[in-house]
C-alpha cells in the first residue's frame, strides 16, 4: 500500500530528461561595461513542450549574480533576475515570447525552435560597470535556471499540483574569473 | 490508583504518542526524500506537500493499524478474561466494522472502475480527434480572416502607392488617402469598389511608424492604439504581414499590416486594416481553443491526473474506513461503556455502597438508563437509611424491651415474694429466686415441668383443685393459705392464683404469687409472746411478794401453833408456797427481761475478752476451748446483751443437751463478708424437726426450761442486725452460726 505514496513524487515534467544545464557562458567587455552570455540546454522537457502546445504560459526566469570574492564573504556586486515567458496560441499557432529585461519585448514566432532560440539564449546581459571591477581580483558568477507555470485552466489542476511538478529548478552554476 | 495518577499516566501516553508521530514523520520524510532524489532531483518547494500528504497517510495507516490492534488485542484480553460486556463490544464492534466496511469497500471498487472507464471516456481518440479538428477550423477561419485582409489590404496598398505617392520624396499624401474613402465623392470604379471592402479599421503609417492617416467605422468606437513600433522593424524581413488581434468592446479587432511599397519598391510607410471579429464568433473561437488547451493539458498529465483521482479515492475510502472502524470502535465504547459501567456501579451497589453515583451528560436510552439508576440507588439509599432508622427504633425498642425484661425479671428475681408462672398446659414456664428459696427447689429442675412437682405429697391434693377453682372464679384470681412441708419444715405461705390473658382474652397460663409467712408468723408470735410475757409480768410479779411474804409471815408467826404433824404439814405448804413463788418470781422476772427488752447500745470491742469472761464463768461446769481467728474484727454490739446470748447458748447447751465440752470458734467470712461465731456442743442435741422451733418463745424440751432463753438470743441477734441459725453437730450435739454483718 505505501507503494502507492511513494510512487507519487517520481511523476514529473522532467522525468527520465536529461538535467538543464547551463552552457555558453561568456563574459565580453566593452570601454566601459561587462556582459554576460550564456544558454540553457535541455531547458524544455517533452512534458513541458507538451504543456506549452496546450496553451499553458510557462515562465524561465534567470537568476544571476556577481560576486567579488572575500576573505570571509563574498560581495554582491549585482543580482539580476531575467523572466522570459513563453505561450502558445492554438488558434493562431503561434509562439509568444515576452521578455522582461533589458526591455520588456514581445516576440511571436511561428515554430517551437525558433522560440527556444529566443528563450534560451541570453545574451549580452549588462553585469556591471568596469569601475567596479578590481584589477587581479576575483569574481563568481552564479547562474540559475528555474521553470514555472504561470496559470492553467485545466481541470483538477490543484489536484494534479499536489503530485506532479510543473516546473523545474536547476542547480546554480558557479563560474569563477580573475578580472 | 488515584484518579489524578491516571490522569498523569493518560498525558505520558499522550505525549509519547505525539513524539512517536513527529519522529516517524521526520524519518519518513528523510527517507522518502532520499528516494526521490536517489531517481531524480526535484524541486523541494514542489515536494514539501506531497510529503506531507504521504506522512500524513503513512500515519494515518499506522496510526489506524495501532488503533484497530490495540483494540483488537484489548477486546480479545477483555474477552478472554470474561470481562463483563467484553462480548457485547466485540460483536458490536465488528458489526458495525461489516457495515461500515463492506459498502465503502464496494463504493470504492465501482468508483475505481467507474473512474477508470471514465479516464479511458475522456482520452478517447475519437474525442482527441474532435478537438482538433475543431481547433483546424478555427485556424482556417483565423486564416482565411487574415487572408482576406490581406488580399484588401494590397488593393488598398496598391492604389494609395499609386494615386497618393507624392514621387521623389517618397511620402505619401494624406489627403489623397481621405479621397480614397471619401464615399461622397463620385470618381473610378476601382475606387468605389474600396470603399465597399468589409473593413472596419485603416490607418497608414509612415515608414518610421508614425500613423499619418486613419479611419475607423462601426461598429469601433474607442480610439484604436498604435502598432508597437519594434515589431514593425522586422516586418519587412517577414514573408507575410504581421497580425495583431486586439479586444474591443464589441468584439476583437483584428489587425493586419503590411508594408506600402513605392512604384520602385522602396518603404513609403505601412498600411493596417482591421476587421472586428463580433463577439458570438469569437466566442466560439475561445471556447475551441479552451476545449482543446484543457484536453491537451489533461492528456500531458492524464498518467498523474488518473493516479491522483485514484490516490484521491482511496484517501477518501481510507479516511472513511478509518472514521467508521474508528466512529465504530466508539460506538461500542459508548455502547458498553455504561453496561460496565452499569454492572460495576451494581457490584458496587449490591457490596452495600449506596453512595456510589455514575455520572451521565447524555439524552439517549442508555444515558436514561444510568439516571434511571442513579434514580434507583438514590431511592435504595432513602429505603435504607429508613430501614436503618426503623431497624434503629426496633433495637432501641428492643434494647427497651429486654432492659424491662431484664428490670421486671430483675424485680422478679429480687422480689421477696415467689413468683411462678405456668403456661395454658400446667407445665412452669418461669420460677423467681425466692420461690426455688421458699420451696427450696433448684430452677433447672423445674422449668418445663408439670406445676405438680412444685410441691410433693400429701399437700399437693390442696393445690390439685387449684385450677378447677380459678376456672369458676369470676375475678380469675384466687388467694389462698397453705401451710406446706418443705425439706421436713413446715411454711406457711399465702398463694395467688391469677389466670394470665392477653388483650384479646386468650389464656396465656397461670400465675402463682406467694410469700413465705413463716418467719413473719413467728415474728408475730414473738410480739404476742412479748405482750403476753409482760402482762403476765405486770398482773403475776405484783401479787407475788405479798404472796410470798405472806406465806413466810404465816410460817413465822404460826409454826408453833401447829403439832409436829400439822406443823410439819403446816411447813411443807408454806415452804411450798413460798419455793412456788421464787419459781413464780422467776418466770415472772425471765417474762419481764422477755418483754422489756432494752434496744442494744452498740459500741466497738473486741469479743475475746468477752469470750474468756464466759469460760471463767463457766469453768466449774463445762470445759470451753475457744479460737479466734487473728482477722476476726471487732464488733458493733452492745457487750452486755451479746454475753446474755452466749450465756443463754451455753446455758442451753449445759440444761438441755447436757453437754460436757463447748467448742467456741470465731473466724471471718470472706464470702460473705461476715463475722461468724461459732458455738459447738457435743450434747444430746435435738431432733430435726424442733431445729426450726428452738428459737420460738416457750419452746422447750428441757423440764421446766421457759423456752425463752434461746427466744432472747435470737431476740439480741435481731437487734445486732445479725443473724443466727442452728445445726445439728456430728456426731452429736448442736452448732449454732451467729453471724455480724461488719466492716473488717
Amino acid at each position: 500500500m505505501p507503494a502507492i505514496f511513494f510512487s507519487f513524487p517520481f511523476i514529473g515534467l522532467a522525468a527520465n530528461q536529461p538535467e538543464p544545464e547551463i552552457s555558453g557562458v561568456s563574459l565580453t567587455l566593452n570601454h566601459d561595461s561587462l556582459f554576460l552570455s550564456f544558454r540553457l540546454s535541455n531547458g524544455m522537457p517533452v512534458r513541458m513542450e507538451e504543456l506549452i502546445k496546450s496553451g499553458v504560459p510557462v515562465r524561465y526566469i534567470f537568476q544571476i549574480t556577481l560576486k567579488k570574492k572575500g576573505f570571509l564573504w563574498d560581495d554582491e556586486l549585482k543580482s539580476i533576475e531575467i523572466r522570459r515567458t513563453i505561450s502558445f496560441d492554438n488558434l493562431k499557432n503561434k509562439y509568444f515570447l515576452y521578455f522582461d529585461y533589458p526591455a520588456t519585448r514581445l516576440i511571436s514566432v511561428d515554430s517551437l525552435k525558433s522560440a527556444k532560440r529566443f528563450l534560451f539564449s541570453v545574451e549580452r546581459i549588462r553585469l556591471v560597470s568596469m569601475a567596479r571591477l578590481e584589477k587581479g581580483k576575483k569574481y563568481t558568477i552564479e547562474i540559475r535556471a528555474k521553470a514555472e507555470k504561470v496559470k492553467s485552466s485545466m481541470p483538477f489542476s490543484r489536484l494534479v499540483k499536489l503530485f506532479s511538478s510543473f516546473g523545474f529548478s536547476s542547480k546554480t552554476y558557479e563560474f569563477e574569473f580573475t578580472f | 490508583m488515584s484518579l489524578s495518577s491516571l490522569f498523569e499516566q493518560k498525558k505520558n501516553r499522550e505525549r509519547l504518542l505525539a513524539a512517536v508521530i513527529v519522529v516517524l514523520l521526520v524519518i519518513f520524510s528523510v527517507i522518502e526524500y532520499k528516494l526521490v532524489a536517489f531517481i531524480r532531483p526535484l524541486p523541494k518547494y514542489s515536494n514539501v506537500l506531497i510529503f506531507a500528504v504521504i506522512n500524513i497517510n503513512l500515519l494515518l495507516i499506522l496510526v489506524l493499524s495501532f488503533l484497530v490492534i490495540r483494540n483488537l488485542v484489548k477486546l480479545l484480553f477483555e474477552e478472554k478474561s470474561h470481562i463483563l460486556g467484553a462480548k457485547l463490544k466485540t460483536k458490536l464492534t465488528v458489526a458495525f466494522v461489516i457495515v461500515s466496511l463492506l459498502p465503502t469497500i464496494l463504493l470504492f471498487f465501482i468508483s475505481f472502475q467507474f473512474l477508470q472507464t471514465s479516464l479511458a471516456y475522456w482520452f478517447d481518440i475519437k474525442i482527441e480527434r474532435s478537438l482538433e479538428q475543431a481547433i483546424s477550423i478555427g485556424r482556417s477561419y483565423y486564416r482565411d480572416q487574415i487572408k482576406q485582409l490581406s488580399s484588401i489590404e494590397e488593393v488598398i496598398a496598391r492604389q494609395i502607392a499609386l494615386r497618393c505617392n507624392k514621387g521623389p520624396t517618397g511620402l505619401i499624401e494624406e489627403g489623397c488617402i481621405g479621397d480614397i474613402f471619401d464615399i461622397s465623392a463620385v470618381g473610378d470604379p476601382a475606387i468605389s469598389c474600396i470603399r465597399k471592402l468589409p473593413i472596419n479599421y485603416i490607418s497608414v503609417l509612415d515608414p518610421y511608424g508614425n500613423r499619418i492617416w486613419r479611419k475607423s467605422w462601426l461598429p469601433i468606437t474607442e480610439e484604436v492604439p498604435e502598432i508597437d513600433r519594434q515589431r514593425l522593424k522586422g516586418l519587412s524581413d517577414k514573408k507575410g504581414p504581421l497580425v495583431t488581434s486586439l479586444d474591443i468592446a464589441s468584439g476583437t479587432l483584428l489587425r493586419v499590416v503590411q508594408p506600402l511599397s513605392g512604384p520602385d519598391g522602396n518603404l513609403i510607410g505601412y498600411i493596417e486594416i482591421g476587421r472586428v471579429l463580433g463577439q458570438d464568433i469569437v466566442s466560439q473561437l475561445d471556447e475551441v481553443k479552451k476545449g482543446f488547451e484543457e484536453y491537451k493539458q489533461l492528456k500531458v498529465f492524464q498518467t498523474p491526473l488518473k493516479t491522483s483521482l485514484l490516490s484521491t479515492l482511496f484517501l477518501i475510502t481510507l479516511l472513511i474506513i478509518f472514521v467508521s472502524i474508528w466512529f465504530a470502535l466508539k460506538l461500542a465504547k459508548s455502547i458498553t461503556e455504561p453496561v460496565l459501567m452499569l454492572a460495576d456501579a451494581t457490584h458496587r451497589i449490591a457490596q452495600g455502597d449506596l453512595n456510589f453515583r455514575l455520572d451521565t451528560k447524555g439524552r439517549d436510552e442508555l444515558s436514561g438508563l444510568v439516571r434511571a439508576f442513579n434514580t434507583m440507588t438514590r431511592d435504595l439509599k432513602e429505603a435504607r437509611r429508613k430501614a436503618e432508622e426503623a431497624s434503629r427504633r426496633l433495637l432501641k425498642s428492643y434494647s427497651e424491651l429486654e432492659h424491662r425484661k431484664a428490670y421486671i425479671e430483675m424485680l422478679i428475681e429480687n422480689v421477696t415474694a415467689g413468683v411462678i408462672s405456668l403456661d395454658p398446659r400446667g407445665k412452669i414456664t418461669t420460677i423467681n429466686r425466692s420461690a426455688c428459696q421458699i420451696l427450696e427447689r433448684d430452677p433447672s429442675s423445674l422449668i418445663g415441668k408439670d406445676y405438680k412437682e412444685l410441691i410433693k405429697g400429701d399437700d399437693f391434693s390442696e393445690l390439685e383443685k387449684i385450677p378447677q377453682e380459678l376456672s369458676l372464679s369470676g375475678r380469675g384470681s384466687i388467694k389462698k393459705s397453705f401451710r406446706i412441708n418443705v425439706g421436713g419444715v413446715s411454711k406457711s405461705l399465702i398463694i395467688s392464683f391469677s389466670l394470665l390473658k392477653d388483650n384479646k382474652n386468650r389464656l396465656l397460663g397461670i400465675l402463682i404469687v406467694f410469700d413465705d409467712l413463716t418467719e413473719l408468723e413467728k415474728i408475730q408470735r414473738l410480739a404476742a409472746w412479748r405482750e403476753v410475757a409482760r402482762r403476765i409480768a405486770h398482773e403475776i410479779k405484783n401479787p407475788l411478794t405479798p404472796i410470798q411474804l405472806s406465806a413466810q409471815r404465816l410460817k413465822r408467826k404460826f409454826s408453833n401453833r401447829f403439832s409436829s404433824k400439822d406443823l410439819e404439814a403446816f411447813k411443807r405448804c408454806t415452804d411450798t408456797i413460798i419455793n412456788q413463788t421464787d419459781e413464780l418470781k422467776k418466770l415472772v422476772d425471765e417474762f419481764s427481761r422477755f418483754a422489756r427488752m432494752p434496744a442494744p447500745e452498740l459500741k466497738k470491742g473486741h469479743i475475746r475478752p468477752l469470750i474468756e469472761e464466759i469460760r471463767e464463768i463457766y469453768a466449774p461446769l463445762v470445759k470451753i476451748s475457744a479460737h479466734i481467728s487473728d482477722d476476726f474484727p471487732r464488733l458493733l454490739m452492745d457487750r452486755e446483751q451479746i454475753k446474755r446470748v452466749l450465756m443463754n447458748i451455753i446455758d442451753n447447751s449445759i440444761s438441755a443437751g447436757k453437754a460436757s465440752e463447748i467448742d467456741i470458734d470465731c473466724f471471718w467470712d470472706s464470702e460473705r463478708e461476715e463475722a461468724v461465731l461459732k458455738i459447738a456442743d457435743n450434747g444430746k442435741g435435738i431432733s430435726k424437726k424442733d431445729l426450726p422451733k428452738v428459737f420460738d418463745p416457750y419452746f422447750s424440751r428441757k423440764k421446766g426450761g421457759t423456752g425463752l432463753g434461746l427466744a432472747i438470743v435470737k431476740s439480741i441477734i435481731d437487734a445486732h442486725d445479725g443473724s443466727i441459725e442452728i445445726e445439728l453437730n456430728k456426731p452429736s450435739g448442736v452448732i449454732f452460726y451467729i453471724r455480724f454483718r461488719t466492716d473488717k
